[in-house]
């Protein structure tokens, strides 16, 4: 894996979080991004016992998972009745922009990624 | 390919001799269920906007989402009905995305781990269609364009959903049009969805392409998306096989994209195509943990689960003699077999059940297909007969009790469609009530032969055939009134009296 | 020679006698009501809120309107926290309260709903007195990254409160009220308590519901309470330490106190003694030994633990924690709540400048980290291997508790530091995060308790590790410490 970051992965990255940067900020995520990327490829090398890495450590989550819903989970199913917890007036008085009953927001051009 | 024929598309007969068409379907069907998938407002269509809402639903920040056990049951029955592996651990993933309708910024799914592997859902022709997974979702919220900006409905958001993803073993728009029509009856008859598709209950894409004859290398695929009819979505894949088609005999490429359907235009045009830039980021739902099913609670979905149209079929055949194809068109649909059984109840001990069959598969489906037509849609799109259940026993009560021949009967449903009055108000209106006393019969048909002496001679002198002649009179006479059987009775007594 | 303390006062001077079990005594006995309470309360917060910066609003109209109704109540004597104050971190939703999380995108925005923590405690007879400050998101250790400013510790007001529930923690040590809430991910109830002198718990994950809290890391977050005695933890979390149907990750059953039941002779604690060979300050270590000493004259064993994972500690929590922060973030985005940018050119820009606005350069960064780690290809590697890497630390620890009651060790490698310090010593630093964050990555409870440091020297909070679920062994153990007076709360005088 490339230890670089190019400025087009690092503005591509803020795209995917709908965040703008600046040209600075540009540089600094490039240099803090690859130094983060050295720390994860260490992680990412660690050997791991036969257990815990592959189709066992799969199995092992899955059994883990059954082991945990018998024994100390709430019965995760919720009985199917329903109930509007929020009156619409609450919620619209705190929408940014709305019209009547509705949320407003600008057209909705290309659907998004 | 099936064994279907394709009159009605001399293309495509055409291009499959070059080429195989290699079709896949996904299809969301939202489940039929009180309160949504991950929290608890109402499930509900045509309701006030952004009135059936919850801090969940609505992506408010501290807000967590719950499994509604009644959507999990029936995922486990699609799978059940479809013959697929449900899965004892499955787990839920986050699909990232920005949307004014997806609140959390994203959607709840299950992405490598969904709650069903495998199954199968078998044509008419034999052919199986392979069902590669049906994975556990909800639905994002509405948004409506109005010029410069939209507005956004979060009614729907959270509403669940399954997706059904078929492998691609679809070759052909009927083949694919029936996968969806089937597909969709046993949504409909197991309860699992209304399967409105006006309303969005049920809607499919497809994924289409073509290959060159026997090859194995697949061509890149398109997806026709948006299509809210079955008879419609058959009519875009046509067409974008067709279109396919020419783009690679001209030595073009196709470009994997999304294309929607004009219905006007009877075209595909492409929406979006930055395929390649869809990075949704998918890892495992940190607030629900993996869903355990348990063989006990499949168990008790398999007992409670509705009848499948296919043992539906295979019961009324066996206990009311029906004929295979009448079984087959009364259990299509849950409307249709739920009419028919009230029907026999109803009228049990009084009409057999055959009959009951005959005047439905007659005049029921012909009311269907009228209705259907004026509306636009199919016919397995109707959400109810457009017969009133109370005519239709009263008309077939007149009917086995003499009081209106098989003849007005038809005539009286026609009425009874048209002006939407019951039958006996009908049959009292206008005077139709059938005549089956021997004397009155015996004044028509007295007053027939009398009138038609030339025929007499000639009835007489041997043509048999003209009998016929003489009912028919009779019946104009009284304007169809005449018991039929009795006529015929009365009138040879009276021919071979004056012989 | 030592002056007052500006921030001391009578809620201060003693652990007790403004605590939450002695003011239901009294409420519940007539001898002072709440709503009378209220008064000297608010007189106080808003004598020293202005320099601590510790709230971030005041709910009197509320808070008097309750105390009233309680006062009509016939069922006071069934209310464990019948008219007991308390304050919660501005990002736990409470209906018409601000919930701004410290930041500029929720500029205004009140709670639409209430946390169950919220119901638990009002259900109980508790007065909601008032919001705290915090870093923003909960992102921070020293609640510098607040756009409300930042929070100043009482015992020395040029050096932080500790973060990111620092306002929480603040407020509690300054008598604001007996009982605060904050939320700790890696570290932010615990190290912020030891900072400020005073107890707080983060309980095993699960145990109290997290419904309601903004989620930061949602599988590491937990609502967490400060008090300045034992006895009070233990209340509260009898009150909010139950199964939520609401929450599909809390735990089944409920808190039961277990104060009384524990001895120290027989107990044994174990001591990551290798972690501790350096980068922790002196005094810190002098009131660590202290402790170990004290304990073993009492009967505590103790013995020297390894757990080789804790290695990884950091590119683990980081991984996993900005994985899922950047997606919870993700609803913060100007369409139905919150800040909204002006002047759109279109979606994208109004997403993208809303966001931009709206979140400070820490959250910023959590997110790019986070969206990175998930993004395409890189899932595997990176977030896959890091919560295989945290089963393997959960399994490790899992065998240490087989041998030991309690792991401890301390809250901090230092006492709160001066505003300003950008950057530690990379050990330093790499301590803070390695003292704390274990416990939420394996979930775990944890407790900082305040050492017995010399009057007028800054606090030092110790910290003990118990099994996962053994929450209230953790704090009869803790109690049992504090009627020794082997800790105790570092009061304001």
């Amino acid at each position: 894996m490339a230890t670089e970051f190019s400025r087009e992965t690092v503005k591509r990255i803020a795209e995917l979080g709908r965040l703008y940067l600046t040209e600075e900020e540009i540089s600094t995520y490039q240099a803090e991004l690859a130094k983060i990327l050295e720390a994860f490829n260490a992680l990412a090398q660690l050997p791991l016992p036969e257990d815990f890495a592959g189709d066992a450590r799969s199995a092992l989550v899955m059994a883990k998972a059954v082991e945990k819903a018998e024994s100390d989970s709430i019965s995760r199913l919720r009985p199917d009745e329903a109930n509007n917890s929020i009156a619409i007036q609450v919620f619209l008085n705190q929408a940014p922009e709305r019209e009547g009953v509705f949320v407003k927001v600008p057209a909705i051009l290309a659907p998004s990624t | 390919m099936s064994g279907n024929s394709l009159v009605n598309y001399p293309k495509i007969i055409e291009i499959l001799k070059k080429y195989d068409v290699v079709i896949g379907i996904e299809v969301h069907c939202q489940l039929a269920t009180k309160s949504k998938m991950f929290s608890s407002s109402k499930n509900a269509y045509g309701d006030t906007p952004n009135s059936n809402i919850d801090p969940t639903c609505l992506g408010l920040p501290g807000a967590l989402p719950t499994l509604n056990e009644e959507a999990i049951d029936l995922a486990i029955r699609m799978g059940l009905a479809l013959k697929s592996e449900i899965q004892s651990v499955s787990v839920f993933a986050r699909k990232n995305y920005f949307y004014p309708d997806l609140p959390k910024g994203y959607q709840i799914t299950q992405y490598d781990r969904p709650i069903c592997f495998g199954g199968e859902l078998i044509l008419s022709s034999g052919k199986k269609i392979g069902i590669e997974r049906i994975q556990i979702e909800e639905d994002a919220g509405k948004n409506i364009h109005v010029g410069t900006c939209s507005l956004v409905d979060y009614n729907r958001s959270g509403v669940g959903l399954i997706e059904i993803v078929s492998a691609p073993d679809i070759s052909s728009p009927e083949e694919a049009s029936e996968y969806l029509r089937k597909l969709h009856s046993y949504v409909v008859n197991l309860d699992i969805s209304d399967g409105d598709l006006e309303r969005g209950n049920f809607r499919a894409d497809a994924n289409v392409s073509i290959k060159p004859k026997g090859s194995n290398i697949f061509g890149r695929r398109c997806e026709i998306k948006n299509v809210n009819s079955f008879k419609y979505i058959e009519k875009a894949i046509v067409y974008e096989i067709e279109r396919q088609f020419d783009v690679i005999e001209t030595g073009g490429e196709i470009q994997m994209e999304t294309r929607g359907y004009d219905s006007d235009k009877n075209v595909t045009f492409s929406q979006r195509s930055k395929e390649s830039a869809k990075d949704y980021r998918y890892f495992p739902e940190p607030d629900l943990p993996p869903l355990i099913v348990t063989k006990a609670r499949i168990e008790k979905v398999k007992n409670n689960m509705p009848e499948l149209p296919e043992s539906k079929a295979a019961r009324l055949i066996q206990n009311y003699s029906l004929p295979e194809y009448d079984a087959k068109v009364i259990t299509a649909s849950r409307i249709n077999s739920a009419y028919f059984e009230k029907l026999v109840k109803s009228l049990e001990g009084k009409i057999e059940p055959k009959l009951i069959s005959n005047y439905f598969m007659t005049e029921i489906m012909r009311a269907c297909k009228v209705y259907a037509e004026e509306k636009g849609i199919s016919i397995d799109e109707l959400t109810e007969v457009p017969v009133p259940l109370e005519y239709s026993v009263s008309l077939l009560n007149l009917q086995a009790a003499g009081t209106i021949s098989g003849r007005i009967a038809k005539e009286v449903f026609e009425e009874m469609m048209l002006f939407n009055k019951s039958p006996e108000e009908i049959v009292k209106s206008k005077n139709l009530i059938q005549i089956s006393d021997n004397t009155s019969i015996a004044k028509i048909c007295e007053q027939v032969i009398n009138e038609n002496p030339a025929i007499l001679s000639e009835y007489y002198s041997g043509k048999e055939k003209l009998f016929g002649f003489f009912v028919g009179q009779a019946m104009k006479l009284s304007g169809g009134k005449l018991n039929p059987a009795k006529v015929n009775e009365v009138l040879k007594k009276l021919l071979d009296a004056k012989k | 020679m030592i002056t007052k303390n500006k921030f001391a006062s009578k809620y201060t001077v003693n652990q007790n006698t403004h605590s939450a079990f002695e003011i239901v005594k009294d409420f519940q006995n007539g001898k002072q009501s709440p709503s009378e309470y209220l008064n000297d309360l608010f007189s106080n917060i808003e004598k020293l809120n202005p320099e601590l910066n510790a709230l971030t609003s005041i709910q009197k109209d509320y808070a008097y309107e309750k105390a009233k109704l309680l006062e009509k109540s016939f069922h006071k004597m069934e209310l464990p926290l019948f008219g007991v104050p308390i304050i919660i971190k501005e990002n736990i939703q409470k209906i018409g309260f601000p919930v701004e999380c410290a930041s500029k995108i929720l500029k205004g925005y009140k709670g639409q709903y209430d946390a169950t923590v919220v119901s638990s405690l009002e259900n109980a007879g508790a007065i909601l007195i008032g919001t705290a400050n915090m870093d923003e998101f909960a992102m921070g250790s020293a609640n510098e990254h607040s756009c409300h400013g930042v929070v100043r510790n009482p015992h020395n007001t040029s050096r932080v409160s500790g973060g990111s529930s620092g306002g929480s923690a603040v407020a509690c040590a300054a008598g604001f009220a007996p009982i605060t809430f904050g939320s700790d991910t890696g570290g932010s109830v615990r190290q912020p308590a030891g900072f400020c002198g005073i107890y707080g718990i983060k309980p095993t994950y699960g145990r109290v519901s997290r419904y309601g809290l903004v989620a930061f890391g949602s599988s590491l977050d937990q609502i967490s309470p400060f008090a300045r005695n034992v006895k009070d933890l233990d209340t509260v979390m009898s009150i909010v330490a139950h199964e939520d149907a609401n929450d599909s990750t809390s735990l089944k059953g409920s808190y039961k106190s277990k104060l009384g039941s524990v001895t120290l002779k027989g107990k044994t604690v174990g001591v990551l003694r290798s972690i501790l060979k350096q980068g922790v300050d002196d005094n810190v270590m002098k009131e660590f030994l202290t402790l170990e000493e004290n304990l073993k004259k009492q009967g505590v064993k103790f013995i020297d633990i390894e757990i080789p994972s804790l290695e990884h500690t950091l590119s683990v929590y980081y991984l996993i924690a900005c994985a899922e922060v950047s997606t919870n973030l993700s609803r913060f985005d100007g369409i139905r709540f919150g800040h909204r940018a002006q002047n759109s050119e279109d979606l994208f820009d109004l997403y993208c400048k809303t966001r931009s606005e709206g979140f400070g350069k820490e959250v910023k960064r959590r997110i790019m980290l986070g969206t990175f780690s998930l993004s395409a290809g890189f899932y595997d590697a990176f977030y896959g291997k890091a919560q295989a890497v945290r089963e393997l630390m959960s399994k490790q620890f899992d065998e240490v508790f087989e041998k030991v009651d309690y792991i401890y060790l301390p809250t901090s490698p230092a006492s709160a530091f001066e505003f300003g310090i950008n950057a530690f010593d990379p050990i330093k630093e790499y301590l803070y995060d390695v003292f704390t964050i274990p416990a939420n990555l394996i979930g775990v409870p944890g407790i900082s308790v305040p050492a017995n440091v010399p009057k007028g020297s800054l606090p030092v909070g110790l910290q003990f590790l118990a099994k996962r679920g053994n929450d209230a062994e953790l704090l009869a153990f803790a109690e049992v410490l504090e009627k020794e007076s082997l800790v105790g709360t570092t009061s304001l005088e």
